[in-house]
């Protein structure tokens, strides 16, 4: 067999000591790439850019710098700061609650036994659904006349007739926060089983014959195994359901009287509604750098991130 | 309190009721409604079972060609041109993906080249980009390149979307997997591409599911692009599909409507269903790893 020095590197565990080589793996990834970077940061780009300018849609050349004037005027918006807050109602609130959810499922449904197998396949299907598939499903149920949700409880007595509970400015918000809990709670279960699935059994048992009882041993093994993934996977949620429009924009718009008016509905009207890009644009640099500094800080404080 | 005691069982048992009816009722209440008659639907109070069973949405469905809509492709009805727009831009999201993510998490994981590292984490810092900052240039990018109102156009921009996240699943899949059979394989005169599709192909298979179920949920679901990069309805995907269909400016029809979602949802879950052993595994994988 013939080898040459340049086959030996190769048996020695480096593909790509090799100048040929180093070409070809970067060339393996470029079409990816190219796709990536047209379609992802050169936008990115260009928006930041354009945050700094008046955009005339229909004359690009006619477009003019204003430095930090879409910024100033967006800061003057009340909306904009109705957004924000309802955003971050919205964001916490589902996030929180489909954390809640999924963990508590993820700890009963851990022993890998035939029906906890079949649970867990059936707890997932919310999160393939399309989000506006889901948003009319609870539009049916909350709905006025023919609400199930209100009807029942007309009958039970907690309302005096049935509401349409994303017209309503009092209950529209829980009724969204709702409808996203159910379709992204089972994300945060799968990713809890799999942290789960890294416990090693002696500890637990361990734990067991020392007597520790179900809430000793949930703080002190549990969840100190499950704290990584839980960060992650909430740092997930969170800048997911930050950016998530489906289920407002098909439910309720934004409204009533902007009650669930969040950032995404907001941008969404800057842009295709008053077309002014430039607003849109100061609107996604701002948000890019909140959503950058949360995920920083958040790791950060967790010690997720090393230094 | 024990793992055994009666309370714990108990209290167990309550929780997994209160979920299992949290998740199943909804999926209960839209496929009953319609099952249910264009009176019933609209009953008060609410029919738990329908009084009589119908197909009467499912038919209206099938044929529903209302008024401003005649242009419709292929002759079917609204929701099956909406499913099968769907089905074009999901399944080429899902070949280009599983082809693009397939050739650079293989490139990412065995060679080395001067600015990996710092690509990775372009790649990775993309999960953090809101749509909002990307959707107007990406319009004015479109328009330019005469991509506005195309499939094509669609297919591009989710299979951006989807490609960092698919990258880096089978980024890390590769990792774990040994590379001594490559490195005989190269000994032995096997080129770079016979060792791709020969050994490494078959060994990432699982990954390589879990990759395409992801990108076709993400293509099948997706609204926004589909919001601002299309304004002919003809050729919009399913959830831009559903509220132009059985939504009207007088009525909704509840039936139809309910007919509509079963009709978009059954597949993905049947296809869900039986592919979810890989598509858990492929998706937690970097997760419990890193």
């Amino acid at each position: 067999m013939d080898l040459t020095p340049a086959r030996k590197t190769a048996t020695l565990g480096n593909f790509s000591l090799r100048r040929k080589d180093k070409i070809y793996g970067f060339l393996l990834t470029l079409p990816a790439l190219l796709i990536v970077f047209g379609l992802i940061f050169y936008p990115l780009g260009l928006g930041i850019i354009n945050s700094f300018r008046k955009i005339n849609l229909f004359n690009m050349a006619d477009s003019t710098w204003v430095g930090l004037d879409n910024y100033r005027i967006l800061f003057r918006y009340n909306l904009f700061w109705q957004s924000v807050q309802n955003t971050l109602v919205y964001t916490i609130g589902s996030t929180l609650g489909a954390a809640l959810v999924g963990l508590l499922l993820a700890l009963l449904l851990n022993k890998q036994t035939r029906t906890n197998r079949l649970h867990r396949g059936f707890f997932l299907i919310p999160w393939i659904l399309p989000g506006v598939v889901v948003a009319y499903m609870f539009s049916f149920m909350f709905g006025e006349s023919n609400g199930i949700v209100g009807y029942v409880l007309t009958v039970i007595g907690l309302l005096e007739k049935s509401i349409n509970f994303f017209a309503d400015m009092d209950t529209a918000m829980p009724a969204v926060i709702i409808a996203t809990i159910w379709l992204s709670f089972p994300f945060a279960m799968i990713m809890y089983l799999a942290g789960l699935k890294t416990i090693p059994k002696e500890i637990e048992e361990a734990a067991w014959v020392d007597g520790a009882n179900l809430f000793q041993r949930f703080w002190h093994i549990t969840l100190p195994y499950l704290k990584n993934i839980i960060v992650i996977t909430t740092t997930l949620m969170v800048i997911w359901n930050f950016n998530f429009m489906d289920l407002i924009y098909t439910t309720t718009r934004g409204g009533p009287v902007n009650s669930t008016e969040i950032l995404a509905i907001f941008a969404y009207r800057t842009a295709i509604q008053q077309l002014n890009f430039g607003l849109t644009s100061a609107l996604g640099v701002l948000w890019l750098l909140a959503l950058t500094g949360f995920a920083y800080l958040y790791l950060r404080s967790m010690k997720v991130l090393g230094d | 309190m024990t793992s055994s005691s009666p309370l714990f069982t108990t209290s167990k048992f309550v929780i997994l009721l209160l979920a299992l009816v949290f998740v199943a009722f909804p999926l209960y209440w839209i496929t009953i409604t319609s099952f249910k008659s264009w009176e019933e639907s609209y009953s008060v109070p609410p029919t738990l079972i329908p009084d009589e069973w119908t197909l009467k949405s499912y038919k209206a469905m099938w044929l529903s060609t209302a008024e401003g809509f005649k242009e419709l492709r292929w002759g079917l009805g609204r929701t099956f041109t909406f499913a099968i727009n769907g089905a074009i831009v999901s399944f080429s999201v899902t070949f280009m993906t599983m082809v693009l993510a397939a050739l650079a998490g293989y490139g990412f994981s065995r060679f080395d080249f001067p600015v990996k590292n710092p690509l990775l984490l372009a790649l990775l810092s993309t999960q953090m980009f809101p749509y909002v900052a990307i959707m107007l240039p990406i319009y004015l990018v479109y328009r330019s390149l005469n991509l506005l109102n195309t499939h094509a156009g669609i297919i591009l921009g989710v299979t951006g979307l989807v490609l960092p996240f698919s990258i880096w699943m089978l980024k890390t899949y590769i990792d774990t997997i040994d590379k001594e059979v490559e490195e005989a394989a190269l000994i032995d005169g096997a080129n770079r591409f016979q060792i791709m599709t020969k050994i490494v192909l078959p060994l990432i298979i699982p990954a390589l599911v879990a990759v395409g179920m992801f990108s076709f949920l993400a293509a099948w679901n997706h609204l926004m692009y589909v919001i601002i990069l299309l304004t002919d309805l003809t050729l919009a995907t399913v959830p831009i599909g559903f509220k132009n269909t059985f939504i009207g400016f007088l009525y909704t029809n509840y039936g139809g409507l309910a007919a509509s979602m079963v009709t978009v949802s059954l597949p993905i879950i049947v296809t869900f269903l039986v592919l979810q052993k890989y598509f858990v595994s492929g998706l937690t994988a970097g997760a419990t790893k890193g």
